[in-house]
């Protein structure tokens, strides 16, 4: 049962950032740079790895803030200066330097080390409890959850304090911009934010099923609310909803508990589609296919 | 006549090619004027090159004697439709309390006062009962005056709204040149990018031809003659109208 809720915990821990920095990434389509970030973080913690000779935090976290902000500026790079369409630069960032990582570890992490391939790729939830945090007796949580909740409580003042600027930045940028919002600021902000997820949350559900974290929760949520603030809330719940269904089903018929959350989600994302009070369109289709209608109905 | 917005030499590259061509031209204070041109001619990256919103090559822009950066306060712009993401999770209220967002202070929470005039502008473009609308639940004409409205909330000196009549009824079209007219008669400078001629002979007081150069500039009457038309959109628009 102890071990239940520390599961429970755990996964939320990971999923809960995962859910409020997938709604700013959903509604701005960055899916994909998200996609990106979570896998181009690999390099820069086998680098770190090896470097530091440990799997502490701090050099992790070095790490993956350089390799984030690495995809960032390559991703800009080729788009802007040399003029590569966006998902063609997307795409060969992340695989180049995700690949990268593979080799690395494969040239130099070896068998015995702490760190391979099938825990970078898949993460283990199960294995991740184990590594508990205990002083004095007292148990204080696993090391995941003490790690992802500094980013979770930094994450909420950003979202809380910069909430105007993050409205902006998503719907209008080129308004903010206008009015001199650094929204550049915002888009960085928001990368190195996702680097650290990313790398603090690898080895509970890898680099993959972390995707299905930041996307799907906020994908559903975005199905059912008109303000930005419900969307956060409601993906958020969503998340933690997830985590314990995952866990509970997992116990139940046991199986591996992270894909079975991102399938929860996934499940919850399709019925959410079909329930949908929006059945969102895009505004162009939406204004093509009843030019005018709403204001003579209205 | 005061100068609203003074520019000389304005050239704007896009990757290799060049959209704009040494552009010196003057917007004069308390009117409307119309910046016209067929499609692909420049007109937005005009509006976004004078706004520092795309990188130029060279020249200079004023506005009312200032520097961009301070007057900047004082300006609204109303974007492009399709620089708009309509399933983005906002009201419509919300969208007109960005108007009232300090730009160095954006963190500052919004005051009563600011709620205030945000309802005010809503009842001005008769927008009142769907304040709290997702946006992208108005038809086209009434997202324009959301933004209107924004530009409204801002209390700007000069607006500037990039293509307001693409893609609305004309109901919508006459509510807001009605508004533009009265934000005109108050002192205010507007400037409207719009691609035909339809609807500038009644309602811009000065036009500024585009076509990639500058073709003509002053009032309507003056610009909007035969060849000047030829100049900026070719004979085989001349041929269509007739």
């Amino acid at each position: 049962m102890e071990n239940d809720v520390l599961m429970v915990l755990t996964a939320c821990s990971v999923a809960i950032p995962a859910s409020l920095l997938g709604v700013l990434l959903v509604s701005k389509s960055l899916v994909m740079v998200g996609d990106a970030i979570s896998h181009a973080v690999l390099p820069g913690i086998v680098v770190a790895y090896l470097l530091s000779g440990t799997r502490d935090s701090g050099p992790m976290l070095l790490g993956a803030a350089v390799t984030g902000f690495l995809t960032t500026f390559l991703i800009d790079f080729l788009k802007r200066k040399w003029q590569i369409q966006e998902d063609a630069a997307i795409g060969f960032t992340f695989t180049f330097l995700f690949a990268t990582g593979v080799l690395l570890i494969a040239l130099f992490a070896g068998k015995n080390s702490d760190l391979d391939q099938e825990c970078v790729l898949y993460g283990d939830l199960e294995t991740s409890i184990l590594d508990q945090v205990v002083v004095g007796g007292y148990l204080y949580g696993t090391r995941a959850i003490l790690q992802l909740l500094p980013l979770t409580i930094v994450l909420l003042l950003v979202i809380v304090f910069g909430f105007k600027g993050w409205k902006i930045w998503v719907f209008n940028p080129d308004f903010g911009s206008f009015i001199g919002i650094p929204v550049r600021l915002f888009h960085l902000t928001l990368m190195l934010l996702l680097s650290i997820h990313a790398v603090l949350s690898f080895e509970s559900v890898g680099v993959i099923l972390v995707v299905g974290l930041l996307v799907l929760p906020a994908a559903t949520a975005l199905q059912f609310s008109k303000t930005l603030s419900r969307t956060f809330y409601y993906s958020a719940c969503i998340g933690i909803i997830s985590c314990i269904l995952g866990v509970l089903i997992g116990k139940w018929i046991n199986i591996s508990i992270s894909p079975l959350i991102v399938c929860v989600n996934g499940l919850i994302f399709l019925v959410s589609v079909i329930l949908s009070p929006f059945r969102r369109k895009t505004g162009q289709e939406q204004n093509a296919a009843n030019p005018g209608f709403q204001e003579y109905k209205n | 006549m005061r100068k609203a917005i003074k520019i000389e030499n304005l050239t704007v590259f896009y990757r290799e090619m060049l959209v704009l061509d040494r552009i010196s031209v003057t917007v004069n204070a308390g009117r409307i004027t119309g910046i016209i041109g067929p499609n692909g001619s420049g007109k937005s990256t005009f509006l976004k090159g004078i706004l520092g919103i795309t990188p130029v090559k060279q020249g200079q822009v004023s506005f009312f004697g200032n520097s961009f950066e301070k007057f900047r306060s004082k300006i609204a712009y109303v974007p492009q439709r399709e620089s708009i993401d309509w399933d983005f999770p906002i009201t419509v209220s919300e969208v007109v309390e960005m108007g009232r967002i300090i730009p160095k202070k954006w963190w500052v929470r919004t005051t009563s006062a600011d709620k205030e005039i945000v309802k005010e502008t809503l009842e001005k473009v008769q927008l009142s009962e769907f304040s709290t609308r997702q946006i992208g639940q108005l038809s086209g004409g009434q997202q324009q005056r959301v933004f209107l409205a924004r530009a409204l909330a801002q209390e700007a000196e000069l607006i500037i709204m990039d293509e307001p009549f693409v893609g609305i009824d004309m109901v919508s079209q006459e509510a807001i040149l009605t508004i533009v007219c009265k934000l005109r008669d108050a002192g205010k400078t507007i400037v409207i990018v719009h691609h035909d001629l339809s609807v500038v002979a009644r309602y811009f007081d000065d036009v500024i031809l585009l076509n990639k150069k500058l073709i003509a500039s002053g009032a309507q009457e003056d610009v909007l003659k035969p060849e000047n038309i030829e100049k900026a959109y070719g004979m085989t628009f001349l041929l269509d109208k007739q």
